[in-house]
Parts: C-alpha cells; sequence; structure tokens
C-alpha cells in the first residue's frame, strides 16, 4: 500500500503578507489589489474570510463585504520565494515531491517510512517544521491514494491534521458532498443532483448501471471508483515548465525598429540562457507584439530539431516579426515565449564540428562567465547599442 | 513502333529498366518509359534527372521502328500481372496509344509526348571515353558491392548537406576507398582493384546503393566505369547506368580518425553483439564500464523501465574507462561485417573511438560516445 501525503498551505499568500508585516496579523488581509480595482480576491487571510470574503470574488465586493481590510497587491516574486523554500523542506523527505501550485504539493513516503518513521509521523514533522522554519501553518491529509490525501488536508483548514484509515474510507468518504469528487464540475453536478445524489454516501449507494446511462461509461467508471475511495494516480515528481517566456513593456511606446530587434534579441538571449540552465529545448518560438491600441499580435514557428541557442531563436523572431506585418505603429509590448520544451537526452558526439557546434561551445563558455561574475560581464555589441540608446537620448534632449 | 517479344524476357529487363523512374515529380515526362529501337535492337531507359538506366532488351522482333514514352510504372504492372507467353506491343495506326496484346488480353496506354523525353547521356564505351578525357577504372563487381553495403548504412542519404548525404570515392593505385559519415560515425572501407590512376569524387548515396542493387544481375566478374564532366558512366553488357556526381568539398576524414585511445578490447564479434542487443532493450543509450583486467561491464538506465548490467568476456587493456554509446551505432558495425573477433580502441570524454574486424585493416569504423546526462 502506498503513502501519499497532501499538503496545502492556509491562505498561503495572505499568511506570507501578515508574516513579513506583524502589522497585518489578526486583521482581514486581502491579496489581489485595490477595492477599487477591477481584479479579484486572490487570496483573502482567514479574519477576512469571517466577513464573507472569498478567491475569486471581485475586489470591489470584497471593499463592500469588508471596508475596514488590508488590501494588498500580488507579490508573486515572494510567494515563489517563500514557496521554493516549502518545496525544499518536502524534499528532505522524498524526491517524490510533485507541486500543484506553489502552495500545495503531493509526497510518496512510501519509501521514506524506513528511514523517517511513519507517513503520519513524516507529515506531522513536516507541518510542525513548516511552521518553526517558515512561520507559515499548512494542512496535511495522510492517505493511501493522492485523491484521499487531497480531501483529507481539505477537511479541517486551517492547522488541518487528517489521516484516512484504510479500512474506514467508505464511512470517512460518504458524509461528504459529491462536489469534492475529481472531475464533478457544475454540470455533473446538476446530473446528479437530478439522480437524487448529494453525498459521496449517495453515490456509493447508487447503481452503476444507472450512473453510466446518464453520464457514459468514463465519467461513470471514474465516479465509482473516486466515490469508493479508488485512485491510483501516480505522484508525478516535479512537472517541467510548459513554456519559458518573457516580454517587456517599453517605458514610452516605440517605432524604432532598431531599438524593438535588439530589446527581441535580449529576450530571446535571456530565455534560452533559462532554457540551458533547466538542460531543457525548445521547440516552439512565439513573438507576442502589442501596439499603443492595446491590439495584439502573436505568432508563432514550430523549430525542426529543437534547441537551445539565441541565435537560432532570434532568427525566428525576426521571421516572425516579418510575417505579423507590423505597418509601423509604436509598440507597447514585445515579448517571446519558448514553448514546446523537452528534457535534453544525452548528447550523441560529432566528428565535424558545424556551425551549430561552435556556437555552442560559445554559449558554455559566455554561460560559465556569466554564472561566475553575473549577467552583465559580458553583452553582445548589439545590446550595449540599446543600453546606449537612452544615454544617446539623454544627451539629445540635453542639446535642445 | 511495333515488336514482339516473350512475357518472361521483357519482364526480367523492365525490372532493372524501370529502377530510375520518377516516383514523386513535377516533371509529368519523368513518369515515363523510354522505348526505342536501335540498328534493329530495342532499349528501354529510364531516367529522374539524378540517375539514368538504359537496358537492352533481347529475344525481340522489331516489326516496325520507332521511339515511344509510355506510363512507366503502369505498363511494368501489367507486364508483370500478364502470363507468359507471346506478346505484340506497339503503337497503334495513327500512332495515338500504345498497345499490348497477350493471347487473351488487350490493353491501351496513352503517350506521353516524346519530344518531351530529357536527352539520355550517350552511351560511351572505354574508348571514346578515354578520348574524351574521362577516367575509366575497372572494379570487381562482388568486392564493389561489398563496399558500398558497407559504408552506406553510416551516411544520411536525405540530408541537405553533401558530404553526409554521398560517399568520398578515392581511387589510388591498387585500391579503391569508400569513406561515408553521418556526422556521429564514419566508416572507411578500401578494396583492391587493377589499374595506377588517382582520382576523387563524390557519389551521391542513393545513387551509389542503385549502382550495387543493379550490379547484382550483373554476370561478369568485372565493370567498367567511367567518370567523366561531373558524371559517372557504368556499363556492363547490355546495361548502362550514369549518375550525377556531387560538386563538393569532402571534409578531411583522415583528421577525425584518432590515433591515441585510453585503452583496447579484443572481443568475439557475436558474443559482443548479443550483449549489447540485450542491454539495449531497456535503453538505446548504454554504457561500456572498462577495467583493466576485469573487462567489459555493459548497462543501460531505461528511465520508465529499470536497469540492466552484463558482463561481457573479453580481452581489455588500458585505463579503467567509462564511455556512454547509441547501441545503433556499435550494433550497425558488428552486424556488417562477419569477422569473428573485433578490436574496438576507446577513449574516455568526447573523444571518438575505432571499431575494426581483428586481423583486417580494409574496414575502420570511427564513432563518438554520446554524453550520459540521464
Amino acid at each position: 500500500m502506498r503513502r501519499i501525503i497532501h499538503l496545502d498551505m492556509d491562505a498561503f499568500y495572505a499568511a506570507v503578507e501578515q508574516r513579513d508585516n506583524p502589522a497585518y496579523r489578526g486583521k482581514p488581509v486581502i491579496v489581489g489589489g485595490s477595492p477599487t480595482a477591477r481584479g479579484v480576491v486572490s487570496t483573502c487571510s482567514y479574519e477576512a474570510r469571517k466577513y464573507g470574503v472569498r478567491s475569486a470574488m471581485p475586489l470591489r465586493e470584497a471593499g463592500r463585504r469588508c471596508p475596514h481590510g488590508i488590501f494588498l497587491p500580488v507579490r508573486m516574486k515572494r510567494y515563489q520565494e517563500v514557496s521554493a523554500e516549502l518545496m525544499a523542506i518536502l524534499h528532505d523527505y522524498t524526491p517524490l515531491v510533485e507541486p500543484i501550485a506553489l502552495d500545495e504539493a503531493f509526497l510518496d513516503v512510501t519509501g521514506s517510512e524506513k528511514l523517517f518513521g511513519p507517513a503520519e509521523e513524516i507529515a506531522r514533522e513536516i507541518a510542525d517544521r513548516v511552521e518553526s522554519e517558515l512561520g507559515l501553518t499548512a494542512s496535511v491529509g495522510v492517505a493511501h491514494n493522492k485523491f484521499l490525501a487531497k480531501v483529507a488536508s481539505d477537511l479541517q483548514k486551517p492547522r488541518g491534521f487528517v489521516v484516512v484509515d484504510p479500512d474506514k474510507v467508505e464511512a470517512f468518504l460518504a458524509p461528504l458532498p459529491v462536489s469534492r469528487l475529481w472531475g464533478v464540475g457544475p454540470k455533473t453536478l446538476e446530473i446528479l443532483g437530478g439522480l437524487g445524489i448529494k453525498t459521496i454516501g449517495d453515490l456509493q449507494a447508487t447503481p452503476y448501471e444507472s450512473l453510466r446511462g446518464r453520464l457514459g461509461e468514463a465519467a461513470a467508471e471514474s465516479l465509482s471508483r473516486l466515490a469508493f475511495g479508488k485512485d491510483e494516480s501516480p505522484v508525478v515528481p516535479e512537472r517541467e515548465p510548459k513554456s519559458i517566456g518573457h516580454e517587456v513593456t517599453f517605458d514610452e511606446d516605440t517605432a524604432d525598429r532598431n531599438f524593438i530587434e535588439a530589446v527581441l534579441l535580449e529576450l530571446c538571449e535571456k530565455a534560452a540562457r533559462r532554457l540551458r540552465k533547466k538542460a531543457l529545448l525548445a521547440r516552439g518560438v512565439t513573438l507576442k507584439l502589442r501596439d499603443a491600441g492595446f491590439k495584439t499580435i502573436t505568432r508563432q514557428i514550430t523549430l525542426a530539431p529543437p534547441t537551445d541557442l539565441e541565435e537560432i531563436f532570434f532568427a525566428s523572431v525576426r521571421k516572425l516579426f516579418a510575417q505579423a506585418k507590423w505597418d509601423g505603429r509604436p509598440l507597447r509590448l514585445v515579448g517571446v515565449s519558448l514553448s514546446g520544451l523537452e528534457r535534453k537526452e544525452n548528447e550523441q558526439g560529432r566528428l565535424f564540428a558545424g556551425k551549430e557546434e561552435e556556437l555552442r561551445r560559445l554559449h558554455q563558455a559566455v554561460d560559465r562567465i556569466r554564472d561566475r561574475f553575473g549577467e552583465t560581464a559580458v553583452t553582445r555589441g548589439r545590446l550595449l547599442h540599446r543600453y546606449g540608446r537612452k544615454e544617446q537620448k539623454k544627451r539629445k534632449e540635453g542639446a535642445r | 513502333m511495333r515488336f514482339t517479344c516473350r512475357q518472361e524476357t521483357l519482364l526480367r529487363l523492365l525490372h532493372l529498366g524501370t529502377r530510375a523512374l520518377a516516383a514523386k515529380t513535377t516533371l509529368p515526362i519523368l513518369s515515363g518509359l523510354l522505348l526505342e529501337t536501335r540498328e534493329n535492337e530495342l532499349y528501354c531507359a529510364s531516367t529522374d534527372l539524378e540517375i539514368g538506366i538504359e537496358v537492352k532488351i533481347p529475344e525481340v522482333s522489331i516489326l516496325e521502328p520507332g521511339r515511344v514514352v509510355i506510363p512507366g510504372k503502369v505498363f511494368y504492372d501489367i507486364i508483370r500481372h500478364l502470363p507468359p507467353g507471346d506478346l505484340e506491343l506497339g503503337t497503334d495506326e495513327e500512332k495515338k496509344a500504345f498497345t499490348i496484346k497477350g493471347t487473351r488480353s488487350f490493353f491501351q496506354l496513352h503517350l506521353l509526348p516524346e519530344e518531351e523525353y530529357p536527352l539520355l547521356p550517350e552511351r560511351i564505351d572505354e574508348k571514346s571515353a578515354e578520348d574524351q578525357g574521362a577516367m575509366v577504372f575497372h572494379l570487381p563487381v562482388a568486392s564493389f558491392r561489398e563496399a558500398v553495403r558497407s559504408t552506406v548504412y553510416a551516411t544520411l542519404p536525405e540530408d541537405p548537406r553533401p558530404f553526409l548525404s554521398s560517399v568520398l570515392a578515392e581511387f589510388n593505385p591498387g585500391k579503391l576507398r569508400l569513406v561515408g559519415t553521418d556526422i556521429n560515425r564514419l566508416v572507411v572501407k578500401d578494396i583492391s582493384i587493377e589499374g595506377e590512376k588517382e582520382f576523387s569524387t563524390m557519389i551521391p548515396v542513393n545513387s551509389l546503393r542503385e549502382m550495387a542493387n543493379i550490379l547484382a544481375y550483373v554476370e561478369d566478374e568485372e565493370f567498367k566505369v567511367f567518370f567523366h564532366q561531373k558524371m559517372l558512366y557504368m556499363a556492363s553488357g547490355d546495361l548502362s547506368f550514369s549518375t550525377r556526381l556531387v560538386d563538393a568539398q569532402y571534409p578531411k576524414y583522415q583528421q577525425v580518425i584518432p590515433e591515441e585511445f585510453d585503452g583496447e578490447i579484443r572481443i568475439k564479434r557475436e558474443l559482443f553483439l548479443q550483449a549489447i542487443e540485450r542491454i539495449a532493450l531497456l535503453d538505446l543509450a548504454v554504457k561500456l564500464t572498462l577495467t583493466p583486467g576485469k573487462g567489459m561491464e555493459i548497462s543501460a538506465q531505461g528511465p520508465e523501465v529499470g536497469a540492466a548490467y552484463e558482463n561481457v568476456d573479453c580481452v581489455y587493456e588500458g585505463e579503467e574507462v567509462e564511455v556512454g554509446f547509441n547501441s545503433h551505432f556499435l550494433l550497425g558495425f558488428l552486424k556488417t561485417i562477419d569477422h569473428d573477433e573485433v578490436i574496438f580502441q576507446v577513449s574516455a570524454g568526447m573523444k571518438a573511438s575505432v571499431l575494426k574486424p581483428a586481423g583486417d585493416e580494409s574496414y575502420t569504423y570511427v564513432v563518438m560516445p554520446l554524453r550520459m546526462n540521464a
């Protein structure tokens, strides 16, 4: 039997804000932006929840419900940093950590019990360390599969700690609403409601045939398995990113083609460097252009074979730029993103070094210099010009 | 044009004569087969502009001379499906169609515009070839075919880079050397020939392969090749073949053949081959761990399947070496030769290794390792 832990941080973004700023502690903190802004609530503290504020609620609505709430912008970078610390703690117990979000992960500790003791103890220790080392709280669920562990961690939030007894799975699930089951959205919920099914217990008592009649084979099969707490899905460690990209919003809109191309080159270079750091190759290149009127054009190209060299990305981006038929109107934003990422496999040596081989060697050297002396230690001549442009402009203005 | 012949004879020769029919082409005329009478003989030819083939069809009675181009593939298929026996073929009276008459069957094929058919390189004989300044060589059929077979598998026939999609042919006194590479590996194969001339050229892999295939039908022990103005001509008996040569620079291949190694393995070929085939069931990438006095361990890790290890009996002299290879590249060599023993000279790091049949200097296989990132 597997031993799976699901860990879910309590009101993560809001909790990070409260930890970073003691003045916010014990107060309703709402992360998402100003109550007059158009956005929605990202996360709110438990104090704010008392006023009926919820995630995904429009900020204005939150403002009405909790006028004295502390409204904060989303500091994604900060949450990412804290998340990295969290994931590092989790990796102390097993390499089988599957992050679902910045604040949520599955751990398969089946093989770790010999080293660290039973899964319940590992879960307890993780929760304690999160509190003492990160100053944040988490809810954990322990079960013999991912589905049950996730249901368990959600049951007693915040600071939840629920262990599912493998012999009492049916009784454990029976009182819960069917919406807890994976794959039950509003539509399925309506169909199940029509059959008089509200709780998972109702579902357990429903003959499979009548489910299949209404939901079809695949959905019926999956729901009835989950209703009895059956789930074989594995914990898949660290998913690869789907794409790597950068975009730049100009300080002022520009129609200077030379300057725009230099920025695109810089974006390609940044993305390629990140790719190489992660030992990935990209197959797809996407160019994004947005003009002053917010009209956005994206163009994509697929490379064969995949690569991690900015020279090739930039050549594609220039091709895409030509295809985009830019009419010369000032641009507000440009972006480059690389997709179709794949892990760099074993590298086959070549007898005859081609141009690509030489570029690869060049980048190995440049990357090493940058690792040691910083990103600006080596720069392309073309990008020097880009940095130089601001200077030139200043000088011109001064002359006027 | 009009002639009679036996289905069996025609089919045997068409099998050769249609080999150069262009399969995919923007020029419809190239899908046509040329039938032509010259001096009371019937010839059949095809070309895709890269290669050209012409054969004489024997045992034919020509009733009326002429020259036609007919849909090649359909014609060949019809002859293939007819029973053995006498056939009468030729254009109808208005010269608008080509008819095939068997004992019970009758076919009528449209003609292709004969005047659009590209000029085939003229058949040249040895004397006129030499008069025109061509290089003429006499080559042994069997060992040439063998040399082609042991070279072309290590190339990339469809690659746009000429040195990967062609084979270097170096003629030296008493020796023809073929060199092929797919950039990851390189093969060098020598065969003995007669003659003292020196000459070197690049032949497209696909043409070379076709040439070797055609030579399977040649009964003589020798055949002649002429090199003239960026073309290769081959003639043997009633068959002639020509191909365009590649006008490009072949890399200095001698420079990538290493002379120093970290160690040398001497191993039974069958043993090595089977061990690699077993281990490669888990992953294409195999690792060789060589320890002086202990021999060789071959291993592989399949990320989703598991791992495999095997100790292989061999004599190893040298330093401790750990090196990865694409198993496909090792198997390629091991399956091409039929010697009992092979010599494997290896180096650690990203340096080339060399495989050779033991006691045979005529075949050298250079292969780059695989850096194992996983």
